[in-house]
């Protein structure tokens, strides 16, 4: 296991390491203010077009989105005890979880590709190209467009995590990460949660409050 | 150092509680969806998810060992995002349109001219349709 490396401007391993889960707490905030706009949007459509919203919800598939909803949390909570084993010196078993993690990160993203495509087959399309005979009218393009940038911008995001997860999981492989030097992975760790954590508000809005 | 030390002397059953508290949420959630509560239904669904992303900034990422700088970090955010939401509900709301004449017709002609009229018209008796129409019916007999 490599030394962990005092930078020149730190005066303590402690503080180094204190800037830098600081920094990334920034950086997350920053992501939470990102996903903010949109769901402001959300808010401001769905109070302008509350029956419309609904219909249009009740659309997208329940039981897809509430399996992504536990597929996410049981992807953190594994998350969480690849850190834990870390800690405790315990590196194989820390690569598994981690590398369960991402399966579960691959998973969550099939069965949003197979959301997309369901919604494709009944003609709804984002922007110009919205073709559903059913459901007319602008709160439901509205609605839809909604869900597209907001499931985009996360499915984005997961495909960030998983690098992150990779990075994770190639390290503690490695032995990169261990009791004591685990700073690097906390800050991986942290990243998918926020992920989950977006996705915790993403499944009522755009799934539970239906017609 | 203390406080990661102490972070690292949970018990895995520790994250399993977090993780089952999480999964109930996420099956009273859903359960409660289905029974169609009315106004309810935003209301109780968003406290939930805030009650889950709580209990993952606490326990999964740690927050409840943290320090204060670093717990101000996401309580600001947030504040910053309640602002942004009431702002918004606020505006549309609270918004009032007076109301507008109609769009004019692509040709300036008098047919353009008869719309604007009719439009005056419904503006000085009420929209009330009767005094508008004959407003219409006079100008377009000219």
């Amino acid at each position: 296991m490599p030394a962990r490396r005092l930078a020149d401007q730190f005066e303590s391993l402690e503080k180094q390491e204190h800037a830098a889960k600081f920094g990334l707490w920034v950086f997350l905030a920053s992501e939470i203010l990102l996903f903010a706009a949109l769901f402001g949007l959300y808010t401001a459509y769905r109070l302008m077009y509350p029956a419309e919203f609904a219909r249009a919800a009740g659309h997208n598939n329940v039981a897809i989105g509430t399996i992504n909803t536990l597929i996410l949390i049981t992807s953190s909570a594994t998350v969480a005890l690849a850190l834990w084993a870390v800690r405790g010196g315990l590196k194989r078993l820390a690569s598994g979880l981690v590398l369960f993690s991402i399966g579960c990160g691959v998973l969550f993203l099939i069965l949003k590709g197979v959301e997309y495509n369901q919604h494709f087959q009944a003609g709804i399309f984002p922007g110009e190209a919205y073709r559903n005979a059913e459901l007319t009218g602008h709160g439901a393009e509205l609605f839809f467009n909604l869900y597209y940038l907001i499931t985009g911008l996360h499915a984005i995001h997961v495909i960030v995590g998983l690098v992150v997860l990779c990075w994770l999981a190639e390290g503690s492989l490695r032995g990169r990460f261990g009791p004591g030097n685990q700073a690097r992975f906390e800050l991986g760790t942290l990243y998918w949660h926020l992920v989950d954590i977006v996705w915790i508000f993403v499944w009522p809005l755009l799934y539970l409050l239906r017609e | 150092m203390a406080r990661t030390e102490a972070a690292a002397r949970h018990r895995w059953t520790h994250y399993l509680v977090v993780w089952l508290a999480l999964v109930g949420l996420t099956a009273l959630s859903l359960l409660l969806s289905f029974a169609h509560l009315g106004s309810l239904d935003t209301a109780l669904s968003l406290l939930i998810a805030a009650a889950k992303s709580t209990i993952v900034l606490l326990f999964f990422m740690h927050l409840i060992e943290e320090r204060f700088t670093v717990r101000m970090v996401p309580v600001l955010a947030l504040a910053y995002v309640a602002l942004l939401l009431a702002l918004m509900a606020t505006d549309v709301l609270g918004r009032r349109t007076f109301p507008r004449a109609p769009v004019p017709l692509d040709e300036p002609g008098e047919e353009g001219d008869a719309g604007r009229a009719a439009a005056r018209g419904a503006d000085r008796h009420g929209v009330s349709g009767r005094h508008a129409d004959g407003g219409r019916e006079r100008e377009g007999g000219l």
